[in-house]
C-alpha cells in the first residue's frame, strides 16, 4: 500500500508536482496535465528534516560491558524482556520499554503485544459464524428426522448432525483457545464468544438428542 | 491487552475499501486505520506528529454507479409498467419494487456527494485510506486532522512556499537573495605579449682560462 515517496507533492494520477499554490486551498484545484480536480493540504511535517539515529559508541576498556550482539561496541542499554545488554544501535524504545529486535520479533509473532500488531484473524466473528451454521444444520437434522420415516431418517438426520458436530465443534474450540487473547487492536466486545458457545452447545445437543431420540424410539417400538 | 497497549476511539470516518470495510480511529498520538473483511483486520497506524500531507482526488466511481443504477431501475420500471398494461398486478408491484430498491441507491450515491481516492503521506510512504470515499467526508476529514494534527505539529512555517520549492531541489527566492552577488567583470586589455627579445639569453661571460 505504502508508495516511495517523492520530495515535493505530485498529482497521484499523473505524477506531475503540485504547485504550491494549490496547497491547502479549501475547494478543488484542477491539474491541469491530467484534468483531474484534487485536493492538498499539506502539514508542518512536511518541512522536518529527517530524525537521525546515534550511532553505537566503540568499547574503549575491557571494564565497559559489550554489546551482545556487537562485541566491540559499548552496552548502554538492558533489554527488558531477555535481559541482554544492547549498544545504542540494537536498543529500539517502544512505549517506553527497552526492548532488542529478537524480543519484539518474538512478541509480535506470538500476538502478546498488542501495540506490535499488523494484522489479526477475528477469532469472535469465526466461531460466531460457525454458531450460525451448526443452528442451521442442526435445524435440517431435525427437520429430516421429522419429515422422513424410518431408516432414511435415522440415516438423514444422523449426516447433518455430523455436520452439525463439525462445525459446533469447531465454533466452541474456537471460543475455548481464543476467548481469553487479544483479537483486535480496537475495542471488541465478548458477547460474540458468549453467543457462539450458547448456540453452538444448545444446537448441537439438540440434534445429537433428537438422533438419538430416532434411534432409541426404534429400538423401544 | 498488554500494559502500555494504546486505547482506541472509534472516529465517524468509515467506507468500503475494494471491499474490504475500512475505519479510521483515534489515540492519543496516532491514527489507526483498519481495513476488515469480516474475519481478518489489517492495521496501518499513522502518527499525528509523522503526518505529511492529505491528497484527495476525484474518481468517477460515483457516476458510474448513478448510471448503473439509474439503467437498471428504469429497466425495471419500465417491465413494471408492461406487465401492468397486460393488467399482471403481481408483476407489476414486484419490478417497481425492484426499481425503487435501485432508485434509491442512486439517490444515496447522489445525496453522499462525489467520489474521491484520499491518499495520507508520512515520512515512511503514501497510504490509500479507503474510509475517507466522500468529498463531503474528505473535507471534514481535514478540519478534524487540523484539530488533531495543530497542536502537536504547530503551524505551517512562514516561509512554507520557499520551503516546498527547496523540497524540488529549486533554489528558493531567500536563498537567491542570500547568494553574494558576483560583481560585474570588466573588460581589461590582454597582457602585452611577450616578444622573441625577452627570450633571449643573455651571453654567458667567458672567464679567461690560465692556459699553460
Amino acid at each position: 500500500m505504502s508508495r516511495k515517496l517523492e520530495k515535493q507533492l505530485a498529482c497521484r494520477k499523473c505524477k506531475r508536482v503540485i504547485p504550491w499554490a494549490a496547497c491547502n486551498q479549501a475547494g478543488l484545484s484542477l491539474c491541469r496535465k491530467c484534468n483531474v480536480r484534487g485536493r492538498v493540504d499539506v502539514f508542518p511535517a512536511l518541512f522536518k528534516p529527517p530524525v537521525k539515529g546515534k550511532a553505537a559508541e566503540a568499547l574503549l576498556s575491557e571494564d565497559d560491558a559489550s554489546c551482545f550482539f556487537h562485541e566491540i561496541k559499548k552496552a548502554e542499554h538492558v533489554c527488558d524482556a531477555c535481559g541482554r545488554f544492547l549498544c545504542q544501535l540494537c536498543s529500539i524504545e517502544l512505549n517506553d520499554i527497552t526492548t532488542c529486535a529478537g524480543c519484539l520479533e518474538s512478541g509480535r509473532k506470538s500476538g502478546d503485544k498488542v501495540e506490535l500488531m499488523s494484522r489479526s484473524k477475528r477469532a469472535d466473528v469465526t466461531a460466531f459464524s460457525l454458531s450460525i451454521v451448526t443452528v442451521l444444520l442442526s435445524g435440517v437434522a431435525i427437520l429430516v428426522g421429522l419429515f422422513d420415516e424410518g431408516s432414511s431418517a435415522r440415516v438423514g438426520a444422523s449426516i447433518w448432525a455430523g455436520f452439525a458436530c463439525l462445525t459446533g465443534g469447531s465454533a466452541i474450540y474456537n471460543v475455548r483457545r481464543f476467548r481469553k487473547k487479544p483479537i483486535s487492536l480496537t475495542p471488541v466486545g465478548p458477547w460474540r464468544f458468549r453467543a457462539a458457545l450458547f448456540l453452538s452447545s444448545v444446537s448441537l445437543g439438540a440434534a445429537l438428542l433428537w438422533v438419538l431420540f430416532l434411534f432409541l424410539g426404534d429400538v423401544v417400538s | 491487552m498488554s500494559e502500555g497497549a494504546p486505547i482506541y476511539q472509534k472516529t465517524r470516518f468509515s467506507g468500503r475499501d475494494s471491499g474490504l470495510r475500512s475505519r479510521l480511529w483515534r489515540s492519543e498520538d496516532h491514527l489507526l486505520l483498519v481495513n476488515s473483511s469480516g474475519y481478518a483486520e489489517r492495521y496501518y497506524r499513522f502518527y499525528l506528529a509523522d503526518l505529511q500531507a492529505v491528497y484527495m482526488r476525484r474518481t468517477t466511481q460515483g457516476v458510474w454507479i448513478n448510471l448503473a443504477a439509474g439503467v437498471v431501475g428504469g429497466v425495471m420500471l419500465l417491465s413494471g409498467l408492461g406487465f401492468l398494461s397486460e393488467g399482471i398486478t403481481g408483476g407489476f408491484i414486484g419490478f417497481v419494487i425492484a426499481a425503487v430498491v435501485f432508485f434509491a441507491v442512486m439517490g444515496v450515491n447522489m445525496v453522499t456527494g462525489p467520489t474521491i481516492d484520499c491518499y495520507i503521506r508520512t515520512t515512511s510512504g503514501i497510504t490509500r485510506i479507503g474510509a475517507i470515499d466522500r468529498l463531503k467526508k474528505g473535507a471534514k476529514f481535514v478540519e478534524a486532522l487540523h484539530e488533531w494534527i495543530d497542536p502537536i505539529q504547530g503551524e505551517l512555517p512562514e516561509d512554507a512556499e520557499s520551503l516546498y520549492d527547496a523540497l524540488g531541489g529549486r533554489p528558493t527566492p531567500k536563498a537567491a537573495a542570500a547568494k553574494p552577488t558576483v560583481p560585474p567583470i570588466e573588460p581589461v586589455s590582454p597582457p602585452e605579449m611577450p616578444t622573441m627579445t625577452d627570450f633571449v639569453v643573455p651571453p654567458v661571460p667567458v672567464e679567461p682560462t690560465d692556459a699553460p
